[in-house]
């Protein structure tokens, strides 16, 4: 009795829960109603943005997908898979194509964009006036990314690979591998037959 | 314009709240921002007195600038057309300059108080004021130590610790920052650096 007494005084509430995030849905691109999205977060350019089901986005997150810089038209594509876990403070940065599978698991800090500013050192006023260069990253189904992890422009990695704490990586990587350090490079490989990490010595 | 009525009195404190905040720097140019003071995400500043910023500068959400006087006068000298994007943490007890047109990610950090500031001479006389030139742009989450000197047009890698001066026209990356491209002025590009 006391418990039902409890819901009825939780009914108005909730459905105020339930019209804001059905506005806040209907502002996205695509957003699945299962998914969960921390009221501190920053999301900027949400027509652009696919939220797949299931997800969580944590605290403090930014993700700006842009329509414009400095007068720079720009066609951003930011889509985010099912199952993604995206944890505290990460920024994700998008002006062209972006794409993030599904069973991703994001650790805190961690920053992916897919865009670069021009790096003209000759051009007048420094780098910030300069017409970014667009590109396309994509992170693969069931990656792990440590800690402070940065993804720069123009990067595949591959599906179920881990990238170790503080990496930057500046290349692709293929599949079912662990890369670390500043730029990222592979150490170990999955070994599918006999299940186990297996070292990788470079030649 | 009910909504106009009410909003005017606020309107009215803020910009005096502005014009008596912008009275207590050293000098601050025109057109110089910061991202959001006085709310949730409002940028933090002390020592006012000390910080000189130039025309058109902006400093996004987060931003941390804090000068404190020790034994010396600190310097704290900032560029026109300076872009912070968010969150840089800057701390100055000696002597930090910054250039014009700089380009800054967010989460930097720059710093010039090391262990014993007032007595290099025990330390081999080493230099602790961080001294950035014109059209640097500094990437995601890096560190300028002490004592360093970034030369112009320089860019310093995302994630990288900048622990020694870097030349100007130089693409510098990693832990400690190495010096990885470098400008060719006869080509127009950038070219691998070894040695």
């Amino acid at each position: 009795m006391g418990s039902d007494d409890m819901n009825i005084l939780k009914l108005p509430s909730k459905i105020i829960n339930h019209i804001k995030k059905t506005r806040f849905m209907k502002s996205f691109k695509s957003f699945d109603r299962s998914s969960y999205v921390d009221e501190s977060c920053e999301i900027i350019g949400k027509e652009n943005i696919v939220i797949g089901s299931e997800c969580s986005i944590g605290s403090c997150c930014e993700i700006i997908a842009f329509n414009s810089h400095l007068g720079q038209e720009l066609h951003s594509d930011l889509s985010i898979g099912n199952h993604v876990r995206i944890t505290s403070r990460c920024r994700i940065t998008c002006a062209g194509t972006l794409s993030i599978g599904n069973d991703v698991l994001i650790a805190p800090d961690v920053m992916i964009t897919d865009h670069n500013h021009g790096m003209d050192p000759t051009y007048p006023g420094g780098y910030s006036p300069q017409p970014l260069l667009v590109g396309e990253t994509v992170v693969g189904d069931g990656v792990w990314l440590g800690r402070g992890v940065c993804v720069l422009s123009n990067v595949t990695i591959g599906a179920h690979s881990i990238i170790g704490a503080h990496s930057v990586v500046t290349h692709d990587i293929p599949e079912y591998c662990m890369a670390v350090g500043s730029p990222a490079k592979t150490i170990k490989r999955y070994n599918l037959k006999t299940k186990q990490w297996e070292k990788v010595y470079d030649k | 314009m009910i909504n106009n009525l009410f909003l005017l009195p606020m309107k009215i404190y803020t910009k005096v709240r502005l014009r008596s905040f912008r009275k207590k720097f050293l000098y601050i140019g025109e057109g110089t921002g910061f991202g959001r003071i006085g709310y949730g995400d409002c940028c933090n500043l002390d020592g006012l007195e000390y910080i000189s910023i130039g025309d058109l500068s902006w400093f996004g959400k987060g931003t941390s600038i804090s000068v404190i006087r020790k034994n010396k006068i600190p310097i704290c000298e900032i560029g026109n057309r300076v872009k912070v994007t968010a969150r840089l943490g800057l701390v100055c007890v000696e002597n930090i300059q910054i250039g014009n047109d700089v380009l800054i990610a967010p989460d930097v950090m720059i710093t010039d108080e090391n262990i014993d500031n007032h007595h290099p001479e025990k330390w081999g006389g080493r230099k602790n004021g961080v001294v950035i030139g014109n059209g640097v742009w500094i990437g995601q989450r890096s560190i300028i130590l002490p004592g360093v000197t970034i030369g112009e047009h320089s860019i310093i890698g995302a994630n990288s610790v900048v622990t020694h001066d870097i030349p100007a026209y130089c693409i510098a990356a990693g832990q400690p920052a190495k010096i990885m491209k470098k400008w060719d002025f006869d080509n127009l590009t950038w070219v691998k650096y070894r040695g």
